[in-house]
């Protein structure tokens, strides 16, 4: 048997389709196994009005399971049994007792019987469509049931036959309706198998990936037929699929006046806000055509392809309008529109805040001045119309201006990049752009502390912990040695007018290294064993953080190693018994007369003194030296002797070891 | 598509939703930054009773004064404003037929509902719905209230915004504003010859000569009226103050001198007398 539901509502948001396509699946194939019923396979298709599921092959009969349900206890109070009955919806006379353990319990026991598939689907059906969490919904008129848009009819069939399906105010039909715009009835599909041509002579393709299908293949032709080519997001199409019930793929043109603006700016208008698919030559340039994708076949596509012109042209009208006064501004003059342009209420407006992070991009590049200059205007586009108008396009429009007042490659370079990375997934800025980037960064970081922002677990308004994570991205993708904690320190002086209370810049100084260190952890887990990295972090990791992360990778090669392993278990085997042993002052041991004691200390002191000239790979290899001694160590002597002077000795010299490896990898951490 | 002028665009849209069961009202003698703002669609759109209306509202955006430069952008400029409550069944095709009334058919233009959420933090209010795309331009806004003042709508009202002007730029087939045919009875009247001035000297206020101080004062005071007139039980009087702070905040906006995190601050207190506006109407059960 075949079984269709289709939920036809008002225009479902495209961003949402898909997601609701696969959670619905989701749903219905996770009932169908509690339930045992087999099937063939689940498809669910989505478009604007519908959501469409049909499954194949279900079986007309399904056994079910025997089910034995445990209650409370005969003991419990009447209104507890009550509520166990009717959770398995029967009467208490009807449940039977069992005894367990000599205490007597209700239980609740079906046996297994075979009901046909047609007597369980409409309730699980119900429940299926109500257990689907939209991510937003809404109520409309006076009804009781929320949908992402008005529910306007449900259509669901077992074969040709009408499942009593009820869901709020709608009762299951076998009538569905055609394309709103250009067939708009009312009809009844007979069956599943006929459901897509019935559809289709309603001029409605319900199948998302035919529709997806067609749409690319237009694309695939214009551009053939144009010698052009379209580069576009995956997003974009399925959004645009979403957004069309028949989709109707058509070429327009671009007013060649707009042809000269920047590139983004004609992509920004026509994707983000339009929805439309620009073209580009065999060489990248934008070419003056564009794709978009009706939902209407008419007689007169000269109407929409002429509308759809006019709005574009409309909106790269005011685009390139505000681009050229922009551009006769030039980047110098519109940077004193940051004086307006307020920073934070309690830290000042940008105009001030570019002041400190030009000081902080001159320590950062030891006073190189593409930085410094590329600092001095990266936010100048803000007072821009362009930017005012596509707010997208900070950065890249600054470094349109930079170069159109006849700036430098490495300045506009470095302004374009500088906000990067805005996202965890988001590439990291790198050469110049890192400096001004990291500059912004620490500059926030530090000042929101300063004004009272946090991050908590559930908000983080200002970003607080994409800063920390640019910053320290930043640092490791670029190798900047960077002392961190010195940097901080010198930021406070530049925000010294803002800082009210001066008896707490210690304990904020040691709040902001504390999340860094956080967000520094989060990243190295990532890759590395989060133990191992907690041993590394806590040591003054924010002189240099590339170094911590050289330290990860050979601290975990050496570990993977036979000699790490025994290492690791010399390591606890020492920090058990010195940890556990009840002495707590270790005496000063350099010699002694036990030959076993005295070459321990030895080889425990040499170490010492080598392991600080060399690099940290070879000095876990150093370390593995003390090995062999240990081992003779424990194996003839006893550490926890009698003798209590050798106890303390023994304990002393393990003490020792200790604080040696401890010195180079927090091990106690492990 | 035949070319009709403004005010018979509005005509048209007038007898429409006159056919179709809404009494018409006229605009709210209030400066508002939208048809929303019209107490009969926030306090009517709250409570049981049934509300079908349909008016034009005059709306003042201070933000996008251009002096009558742009093409397509004014501080002040004309919404048509529906409101269904309950939200019929087929409010979509009472609002596909309304445009088809005015000349547009969606046979031959690709109308979209693409998804638009409606939000008004200074009214605590928000909707879900779409915006309403004649061949890639917007043309109206179609929500469905959900909540006002913080209060649930039940029943939910529908609530249709046209832009007048979009939408006689398009059915008349031009770019600027200035060329919309105002009238076409007897001689022509644009749209430059009734409002031309007015933009280029309310934007000359707007943006250089609105007195911040006064303003200031002025939000102070019609705050401190709405409270008052909230504890007397009047709060349809006590929402023409909850407007006021709207508008003058907006003015404030404008001048450029509210901050960022002010912004918020303001917000938050033109939200709250919203509330205990919506509040109050709720209580009388009127």
């Amino acid at each position: 048997m075949n079984l269709l539901l289709e939920l036809y509502s008002e225009e479902i948001p495209a961003r949402m389709q898909k997601q609701a396509s696969e959670g619905f699946r989701n749903i219905f194939i996770k009932k169908f196994q509690e339930l045992g019923i087999e099937y063939e396979e689940i498809k669910v298709f989505s478009g604007p009005c519908r959501i469409t599921l049909i499954a194949y092959k279900l079986n007309e009969f399904i056994s079910l399971a025997a089910i034995e349900k445990k209650g409370p206890q005969v003991s419990a109070p009447e209104n507890v049994i009550a509520s166990f009955a009717k959770s398995c919806s029967v009467d208490v006379k009807d449940l039977v007792k069992k005894e367990i353990s000599g205490n007597s319990y209700y239980f609740y026991a079906e046996e297994s019987k075979t009901v046909k598939l047609k007597e369980i689907l409409p309730n699980l059906i119900e429940n299926s469509i109500g257990s689907y969490v939209w991510p937003k919904s809404m109520y409309w008129g006076n009804y009781k049931i929320s949908w992402v848009r008005p529910l306007k009819n449900i259509l669901c069939l077992l074969d040709s036959e009408i499942l009593p399906v009820n869901y709020g105010h709608l009762q299951a039909n076998n009538f569905s309706y055609g394309h709103k715009f250009m067939k708009f009835e009312k009809f009844s599909v007979n069956n599943p198998e006929e459901y897509f041509t019935k559809l289709g002579e309603y001029l409605v393709i319900a199948d998302d990936s035919k529709r997806k299908e067609m749409i690319l293949q237009s694309i695939s032709k214009f551009s053939l037929e144009y010698n052009l080519e379209a580069n576009f997001d995956e997003k974009l199409i399925d959004e645009v699929t979403g957004l069309v019930e028949y989709p109707n793929t058509l070429i327009a043109n671009i007013p060649d006046e707009f042809m000269h603006i920047p590139k983004e700016i004609l992509s920004c208008a026509m994707i983000q806000h339009q929805k439309y698919f620009p073209l580009s030559d065999k060489e990248g340039k934008f070419a003056a055509k564009f794709i978009f994708v009706a939902n209407i076949i008419s007689e007169n596509d000269k109407n929409l392809i002429k509308g759809n012109e006019k709005v574009l042209a409309a909106r790269l009208a005011d685009a390139a309008f505000f681009y050229s006064e922009d551009c006769k501004k030039g980047i110098f003059e519109m940077s004193e529109g940051l004086k307006k342009i307020t920073f934070h209420a309690n830290l000042g407006n940008m105009s001030e805040k570019i002041s400190r992070m030009v000081e902080i991009s001159r320590i950062l590049s030891n006073n190189n001045p593409d930085v410094i200059m590329a600092t001095k205007l990266c936010k100048s586009d803000l007072c821009s119309g362009v930017v005012s108008e596509f707010p997208e396009l900070q950065g890249i429009m600054g470094s349109y201006y930079a170069k159109s007042s006849n700036l430098n490659n490495e300045i506009s370079f470095a302004i374009k990049n500088h906000y990067k990375p805005s996202g965890a997934n988001d590439e990291v800025a790198t050469a110049s752009a890192a400096f001004v980037s990291i500059a912004d960064k620490i500059d926030s970081l530090v000042g929101l502390y300063i004004a009272g922002e946090r991050a908590t677990g559930s908000k983080d308004p200002y970003g607080l912990r994409r800063y920390a994570l640019g910053i320290i991205r930043l640092i490791l993708e670029n190798n900047l040695q960077i002392n961190l904690k010195k940097l901080i320190d010198q930021i406070f002086v530049l925000y010294k007018n803002n800082i009210t209370d001066n008896n707490q810049l210690v304990t904020l100084k040691k709040e902001i290294i504390n999340f860094i260190e956080e967000r520094y952890k989060n990243y190295l887990n990532k890759d590395f064993d989060a133990k191992l990295v907690n041993c590394l972090v806590d040591l003054n990791f924010c002189d240099d953080l590339t170094i911590i992360k050289d330290k990860l990778l050979s601290l975990t090669n050496f570990l993977q190693d036979n000699k790490g392993k025994e290492f690791i278990q010399s390591y606890k085997r020492v920090f058990n018994i010195v940890s556990s042993s009840k002495i707590d002052k270790y005496q000063e041991i350099n010699n002694s007369s036990d030959i076993y004691e005295e070459d321990l200390i030895h080889i425990i002191n040499k170490v010492s003194k080598e392991a600080e000239a060399l690099e940290y790979q070879q000095l876990l290899v150093k370390l593995y030296e003390i090995n062999p001694y240990l081992n003779n160590f424990f194996d003839n002597l006893l550490v926890i002797s009698d003798d209590q002077l050798a106890t303390i000795r023994r304990i002393s010299i393990l003490a020792k070891y200790i604080k040696l490896v401890d010195n180079f990898a927090k091990l106690k951490g492990i | 598509m035949e070319k009709i002028s403004f005010q018979d665009i509005i005509m048209k849209l007038q007898h429409f939703w006159i056919e179709n069961g809404c009494i018409i009202l006229q605009p709210y003698d209030a400066q508002v930054g939208a048809g929303t703002f019209h107490p009969a669609t926030v306090l009517r759109s709250l409570g049981p009773k049934d509300w079908n209306v349909a008016y034009v509202q005059p709306s003042r955006r201070p933000g996008d004064s251009r002096f009558g430069d742009h093409p397509n952008r004014l501080q002040h400029y004309y919404q048509f404003q529906v409101i269904l409550k309950p939200s019929p069944d087929n409010i979509q095709d009472l609002y596909l037929r309304s445009i088809e009334a005015l000349g547009i058919d969606p046979k031959e233009n690709d109308i979209r509902f693409v998804e638009d959420d409606w939000e008004s933090p200074t009214l605590g209010a928000s909707g879900l719905g779409w915006e309403v795309w004649c061949n890639g331009m917007e043309v109206s806004q179609f929500t469905y209230m959900q909540q006002i003042g913080g209060i649930e709508c039940r029943p939910v009202a529908g609530e249709l915004t046209y832009g007048l002007e979009r939408l006689a730029l398009y059915i008349q087939g031009i770019n600027n504003f200035k060329d919309i045919e105002w009238s076409s009875y007897g001689n022509k009247v644009s749209y430059a010859d009734v409002y031309l001035e007015n933009e280029r000297q309310f934007s000359d206020y707007n943006l250089n000569y609105a007195n911040t101080e006064i303003l200031l004062r002025q939000f102070n005071e019609a705050e401190e009226q709405c409270i008052f007139l909230i504890e007397k039980n009047l709060p349809l009087a006590a929402y023409d103050f909850c407007i006021s702070s709207s508008h003058i905040f907006n003015l404030l906006n404008s001048r450029g001198v509210i901050s960022v995190t002010e912004r918020a601050n303001y917000i938050a207190r033109v939200r709250h007398l919203a509330k205990l506006c919506c509040a109050s109407w709720i209580d009388l059960g009127k």
